[in-house]
């Protein structure tokens, strides 16, 4: 596991599939984030309170989920001066090069296709330290 | 509209992608004729709407000794620790996964996509629509069905 600039202690897990929130939560641990400490919510809605109370390092996303969708929550989230520094990894479904680029001109810091394994997830937190500007607060 | 060809294929492909990652079990795309019946016992029926560019909608019709043993394996637990609601959701997250890899596969890359919120099913997700293609799957000997439908004009 590649040492991280900033320590990832904190991952919010935004999913309306528990399912898949479990297998996201599994496939970190395995690439080596176990010893963070995990929230979960069902929407964008849930994940903005749990936000707005919790330390998050780390918002890990679905696209497509009821009340308040991915797209949703991370415009709301670039919006919150507290919050726009928060990396977004998006984990979807409905993704392809153009969906991904929107995501990206969002601010989502990196997008995975489902279905994930701990290999994606490793590589794709070295790229997510590699994107990384700062250290945050 | 895809071509049938092209979107049976980006179907099938799919289908077996996500089931062996997700569910570690064996997926072979078969003839009807070569596949066990349903056992009747605890089908899951999952449905999903395709929004755009293509737009339909797929059905995802699970034998449900199938459904449990996948649902098992996704979540590396003992089957009696195993829900309704674990298997239903279980269910719907493949389905959802099935048709974001085979959308990807279609649609050109420079072109966006979205599909809908995947949601359990009942006959009637048949009615007023025609299936426009159907697919069937020898899941470590158990049968899955996967279903394109169109809208009627």
């Amino acid at each position: 596991m590649t040492q991280s600039p900033y320590p990832i202690k904190s991952i919010l897990i935004a999913d309306d599939s528990g399912t898949a929130r479990m297998i996201i939560k599994k496939c970190f641990e395995i690439a080596g984030l176990g010893d963070s400490c995990f929230f979960e919510a069902a929407n964008g809605q849930e994940a903005l309170s749990i936000l707005q109370d919790k330390r998050v390092d780390l918002l890990v996303t679905d696209l497509n989920m009821p009340v308040l969708d991915g797209k949703g929550l991370l415009a709301r989230l670039k919006s919150i001066p507290g919050l726009a520094g928060v990396p977004v990894m998006v984990i979807t479904s409905g993704s392809n090069p153009a969906n991904e680029k929107e995501l990206i001109n969002l601010g989502a810091a990196l997008v995975l296709s489902k279905p994930i394994s701990p290999a994606s997830v490793v590589r794709a937190c070295g790229n997510l330290n590699a994107c990384n500007s700062g250290v945050r607060p | 509209m895809m071509a049938g060809e092209g979107l049976a294929a980006a179907l099938a492909g799919a289908v077996v992608e996500t089931i062996e990652s997700m569910a570690f079990a064996e997926v072979v795309e078969s003839g009807v004729s070569h596949l066990p019946p349903l056992t009747g016992e605890g089908d899951r029926l999952v449905a999903l709407a395709l929004l755009s560019p293509l737009r339909g909608r797929l059905l995802m019709l699970v034998d449900g000794p199938l459904a449990k043993s996948l649902t098992e394996n996704m979540y590396g637990v003992d089957r009696q620790e195993i829900t309704a609601d674990m298997e239903a959701d279980a269910m719907a997250e493949v389905l959802n996964t099935v048709a974001g890899r085979a959308m990807s596969r279609l649609v050109p890359p420079h072109q966006q996509f979205a599909i809908g919120l995947p949601e359990p099913a009942r006959g009637q997700a048949y009615s007023g629509h025609e299936i426009m293609l159907t697919l069937y799957f020898d899941v470590d000997g158990c049968r899955l069905e996967l279903f394109f439908l169109g809208e009627f004009k």
